[in-house]
């Protein structure tokens, strides 16, 4: 290992919230876990949930490759709220990992569990739901790398192929099918939201909340077209999302009048009505995440911030496994 | 007939049978009153939800929250509380696609289905009832089984049924009528006539009214406990069906999300009463379609979905507020005619004498209501 190869410095806050002021990934400096100069460093993973498909194919990545990396790696499962997770990074802590992959389970929060892995001198890298950064910056917080999806560029990318389907000046009455309580899912929503308003008669009318479950997208999506006869667009913005917006229409029968743009449904083609879905890789970020963390761990610098573009299926194609909104 | 009127007798067709024969003002006039309020509002406010389709969405959106409120209702009337109904939805959706998968024709397959979710109810009632732990505590465990079992055998991936067949419990229609709200309203009106006109209904409400004077009078505690609680897990199981036809997907998470609690709501909203005893199908039928119309109400009328927790939570208080003063005024009423005529025996007086006299569906005591 040459993880004595650079300068050792100073761990603990002073340094921690120099760093936060910094922004940067020059934490290449701070003295890493003893644990990390064993043959065979623990990494610990901190995932929401395994309800998700997509945090499966994460899971299942970050074991495998880790295993490849000459890791052991540790997943910790939070049941999606934000306290479980706070206790299962102490518990990390406690067991001194050499660092941390953690996919927060909400934005906010998430502050509080980089803080404590700050403090213990553990080496943070976020992925898939990016930490707040006022949170951060009011904790003198910081982490060494995030990744994950563009989600922004998501909504846009759906957006634009709508335009390109229905023709830029289509009569476009769109109700999307989100998640309001989450930061990626309304800034899919933006994405897609400004994509359109380049055409002057589209408009989203309506968004309502999906909560990431197909039962519950199926229901409140065909609440949203009995409210809206002439609606003519669903965006679902999340996999689970997209199965329950393509049963809404089909039930209601309206597959000839309703087109459907989503964040990928697992497992599922592209046809008929669905027209176009954009997918994440989350097994992808798993890698990228451990690969970097080899680097840092060897002393090399990695750039803080790593956004992966979305891979865009269109009619007659289907997300291969692990390829999911 | 305006198509409001058609959804509302739909709405009637469910539980109407229950309501028959009664002297006084039925008790769920109240709540009915409500419910009646909320759906003239919601039709001022949108065009589009006074229609047939939307009045079949809410009832097809509601009818698994109605499923889960009827099998609630009997564990309630008892004086027990099932909180593994959500989870049951989610096992028994998992092992039907799962049994299709395995090339099990699709009736075969939700009828196995539908008699693990009953097994799950019938252990409840063990647990209940000869190992003594209380109800709360005996479903909350039970519950945490149902919610892993189809993570564990799954993996979390969801499955995909391929049987067309299937299609028909959740999307099919019968003469018109969506297959869910039919279902429902057949068990509900089956549910009713049994806990009126058998003398196991009776002795439910006779171990929810006074358990130690049920068993004293000869109540089989044992058989009666069991029984509701498999009923439950019977209509969880329904439950499941629907959700995993409507999906064509058995999603391990599914019904972990609001559907308890509404179904819990729904019952208690209804006039069932959370200590046992009190309360019929009818209400619980209604206080489920009171949920669901106002769910699909607000997102009908498009409001934002921060909102939407808050409105339900204050329409289900307004709801109870609102039957609850009815009963006091009624009771001050009847306590009024007592007091007028000392000498003929009115019937809260008979009430009180013995324990059984309140076991009998829609004779029991009113002035006992704590609801």
């Amino acid at each position: 290992m040459k993880i004595l190869t650079h300068k050792t410095l100073l761990a603990g806050t002073g340094l921690l919230a120099l760093l936060a002021l910094g922004g940067s990934a020059e934490a290449a400096g701070a003295k890493l876990p003893a644990n990390c100069s064993e043959a065979k460093p623990t990494i610990g993973v901190a995932l929401p949930n395994t309800v998700n498909p997509y945090y499966i194919a994460m899971q299942d990545s970050f074991k495998k490759h880790g295993e490849e990396l000459g890791y052991s790696v540790n997943v910790a499962i939070a049941n999606d709220n934000d306290s479980n997770q706070l206790s299962q990074i102490e518990a990390f802590i406690q067991q001194g990992v050499c660092a941390v992959a953690l996919n927060a389970v909400n934005s906010g929060p998430g502050a509080a569990s980089v803080r404590a892995l700050n403090d213990a001198g553990i080496p943070v890298f976020t992925v898939n739901v990016i930490v707040s950064p006022d949170d951060l910056k009011a904790q003198g917080a910081s982490y060494v790398q995030y990744v994950g999806a563009d989600q922004v560029a998501g909504g846009t990318q759906m957006g634009e192929q709508l335009l390109k389907d229905a023709g830029a000046d289509a009569k476009i009455v769109a109700g999307i099918i989100g998640d309001p309580d989450q930061i990626p899912t309304n800034q899919r929503d933006k994405g897609f939201s400004d994509a359109i308003s380049k055409d002057a008669n589209a408009k989203v009318v309506q968004t309502v909340n999906g909560k990431v479950d197909p039962n519950v997208s199926l229901q409140v999506g065909g609440d949203m077209l009995q409210g809206h006869p002439d609606m003519n667009v669903l965006f679902a913005d999340t996999g689970p999302g997209a199965v329950g917006a393509l049963q809404a229409v089909q039930q209601q029968g309206k597959a000839d009048s309703v087109k459907i743009y989503a964040f990928c449904a697992a497992d599922t083609a592209v046809a008929g009505n669905y027209m176009a879905c954009a997918a994440q890789e989350p097994a992808d970020y798993a890698r990228i995440v451990l690969d970097n963390l080899k680097k840092y761990l060897g002393g090399a610098d990695v750039p803080h911030e790593v956004l992966q573009p979305l891979k865009v299926f269109t009619t007659g194609q289907k997300p291969g496994p692990g390829e999911v909104g | 007939m305006s198509p409001t009127e058609k959804a509302q007798e739909d709405r009637h067709a469910t539980a109407a049978p229950v309501a028959v024969r009664r002297r006084r003002v039925p008790d769920e006039a109240g709540i009915f009153a409500v419910l009646v309020a909320v759906i003239i509002t919601l039709s001022f406010l949108s065009p589009s939800f006074r229609t047939v389709s939307n009045g079949f969405v809410l009832l097809v959106n509601g009818s698994v929250i109605m499923f889960l409120a009827l099998g609630q209702a009997f564990v309630l009337l008892t004086g027990g509380i099932d909180l593994s109904t959500g989870a049951n939805i989610g096992m028994t959706g998992v092992i039907a696609a799962l049994l299709m998968q395995l090339g099990l024709p699709w009736p075969i397959a939700a009828l196995l289905a539908v008699a693990v979710g009953t097994l799950l109810g019938f252990i409840n009632g063990v647990l209940v009832n000869f190992l003594r732990i209380p109800p709360f505590i005996a479903t909350f465990s039970t519950q945490g089984v149902a919610l892993a079992v189809p993570l564990i055998i799954t993996g979390a991936q969801s499955i995909s049924v391929h049987e067309i067949g299937f299609r028909w419990i959740g999307q099919g229609k019968v003469i018109g009528v969506p297959t869910p709200v039919v279902l429902v309203a057949v068990a509900a009106v089956i549910a009713a006539l049994f806990l009126r006109m058998t003398r196991l209904g009776v002795h439910i409400y006779a171990l929810g009214g006074n358990k130690a004077a049920a068993r004293l009078s000869g109540v089989n505690v044992a058989r009666t406990t069991l029984f509701v609680y498999s009923v439950s897990g019977f209509c969880a199981g329904m439950g499941g069906l629907i959700a995993t036809s409507r999906l064509m997907v058995g999603f391990p998470a599914t019904g972990t999300g609001n559907e308890l609690f509404y179904s819990i709501a729904a019952a208690v909203v209804g006039g069932v009463s959370l200590f046992g005893g009190v309360g019929t199908v009818l209400g619980a039928m209604i206080g489920a379609v009171l949920i669901a119309v106002v769910s699909n109400g607000m997102n009908v009328v498009n409001v934002q979905s921060y909102w939407q927790s808050l409105v339900i939570g204050v329409i289900i208080l307004l709801g109870v507020t609102f039957d609850t003063y009815r009963r006091s005024q009624q009771n001050r009423a009847v306590a009024r005619r007592s007091a007028a005529t000392p000498f003929v025996p009115a019937t809260p007086a008979g009430q009180s004498a013995g324990p059984l006299s309140t076991t009998v569906p829609g004779d029991h005591a009113k002035p006992g209501r704590s609801a």
